[in-house]
């Protein structure tokens, strides 16, 4: 028995959308242990009533791409209003570059990790002072 | 299925182009960017071939008809999906309904656009490119225009892990080579069968001087214009032979012209030298205005860069299929 990188982070992504944190897997001659890092979970809060602050996550194991090669600029800086499900920057896993996305609509108030750092699967990235009126956050 | 909305003149359907059909004088058409177009597949999972559309001439404005998924790559059109900003080579599960915009390019010259399943014109010679010079293949051998509908060839919807899409290293970085200046590209050229016959003078500044492309450059060729002309020893005539997108020839007037997707199959002007296969696209992507160098290679090179090439691709078809998961729609 074999398994990817791929298909532990996919693994890892369904626990984490089931809510499930731990898994143990085993048969003979293998044996498989997963545990859902700290920061992954809780799920986005939801709560309009407290203005916590959410955080942006890594997706993927990788390089932290805050801004694009063909772009000139970062994708996101401190202070920026972003809506919810906004491309902050991305995380090159190999060629691949996945998106680090708001997890709501509000104001980036911290840029954690520096251009170029590698980081791992969850690490906490941008965190983001919701917006007062929680819509969906266009802002067009 | 997609509605053209809105288009600038000269966007098209290709494909890899029409190979093998220049023994009957047909030029091969296809992607000027051929890199770019194969990538705007391979992360759909579409085959490497299948039709897309390539985007010279901006601003575009696309809706989407049926559920699908599609990737827009190559120059960095400021591409906007209901809105939303897609950053360059970008892959992304698209909604019946959604309109896509191509605002126009920040860097580099051409976009494409593939969609899940690939783009459905009959196949012409063997491809379903466009030829816009000889006004047949693609959709009606012409450009498109508002109100034109494309069909997918097969019906697709995609679910993407992420659901805001994801992207792949651009090839201006997995497969950078050299150190080019400030507006300025590099390109490993072959050279051809007379360049023995230009003077010592012409083969120095050939390699060392820098060529700027000039306005008069379009799907056709580029004609480069530089500080001194390139002269041979003997002003030989030449019958016509075989040319191949990315040959360099030197007019009468010493300012050389490379052919490209829609050159002619044969031509009477001598050839100084070859850009290599592998660095098309990047010609592609070069503007009017901007510098081309030619680095000296040889035949080994060339084929250690087209196997750059092929991993880069083959690379990024295995990882978007981590990604992706496709089902007829």
């Amino acid at each position: 028995m074999s398994v990817s990188l791929e298909q532990i982070i996919e693994i890892l992504t369904r626990m984490q959308a089931a809510g499930v944190v731990s898994l143990t897997a085993s048969g003979p001659g293998w044996s498989l242990q997963l545990r859902l890092p700290e920061e992954m979970r809780s799920s986005t809060p939801t709560s309009t009533a407290t203005p916590q602050m959410s955080i942006a996550m890594s997706p993927s194991v990788g390089m932290l791409i805050r801004q694009h090669p063909l772009q000139r600029e970062p994708a996101t800086s401190r202070g920026q209003v972003v809506a919810h499900d906004e491309i902050l920057a991305f995380v090159a896993a190999g060629l691949l570059y996945r998106p680090v996305t708001a997890p709501v609509a509000g104001q980036v108030v911290d840029c954690l990790v520096e251009h170029g750092e590698l980081v791992e699967f969850g690490t906490p990235l941008f965190r983001i002072a919701p917006a007062l009126h929680q819509g969906d956050g266009h802002a067009d | 299925m997609i509605e053209v909305i809105e288009t600038a003149p000269l966007n098209s359907v290709q494909d890899l182009g029409r190979v093998g059909m220049r023994k009957f004088g047909m030029s091969p058409a296809g992607g000027m960017d051929r890199l770019a177009l194969a990538i705007a597949n391979a992360v759909l999972g579409n085959p490497r071939g299948a039709a897309a559309i390539e985007f010279q001439m901006f601003p575009v404005r696309l809706r989407i008809l049926a559920d699908t998924g599609i990737a827009v790559t190559g120059a960095d059109c400021n591409a906007r999906l209901d809105g939303r900003v897609l950053p360059p080579w970008w892959a992304i599960p698209a909604r019946a309904g959604q309109v896509l915009e191509l605002e126009g390019v920040t860097k580099g010259v051409r976009g494409y656009m593939g969609v899940a399943g690939g783009i459905d014109v009959p196949i012409i010679l063997g491809s379903r490119s466009t030829s816009l010079r000889d006004g047949f293949g693609g959709l009606d051998g012409r450009a498109l225009a508002a109100g034109d509908v494309l069909r997918s060839a097969e019906l697709v919807a995609i679910a993407s892990r992420d659901a805001q899409g994801f992207g792949v290293q651009p090839p201006s970085v997995a497969l950078a080579f050299g150190t080019a200046g400030p507006r300025e590209t590099l390109l490993r050229v072959i050279p051809a069968a007379e360049y023995p016959q230009f003077d010592d003078a012409s083969q120095t500044s050939f390699w060392n001087a820098g060529w700027t492309i000039t306005p008069r450059s379009n799907r056709q060729g580029y004609q480069l214009a530089g500080a001194a002309p390139l002269l041979r020893t003997e002003a030989l005539e030449m019958r016509s032979h075989a040319i191949v997108p990315g040959t360099i020839q030197v007019p009468p007037s010493g300012q050389p012209i490379i052919q490209l997707a829609d050159a002619n199959s044969a031509g009477g002007y001598p050839k100084i030298g070859v850009v290599i296969d592998a660095d098309l696209w990047r010609i592609a992507q070069a503007a009017p205005g901007q510098i081309l160098r030619f680095v000296e290679c040889d035949v080994k090179t060339a084929r250690a860069a087209a196997r750059d090439v092929a991993t880069y691709l083959s690379e990024v078809e295995r990882l978007s299929s981590y990604v992706w998961s496709r089902r007829a729609a």
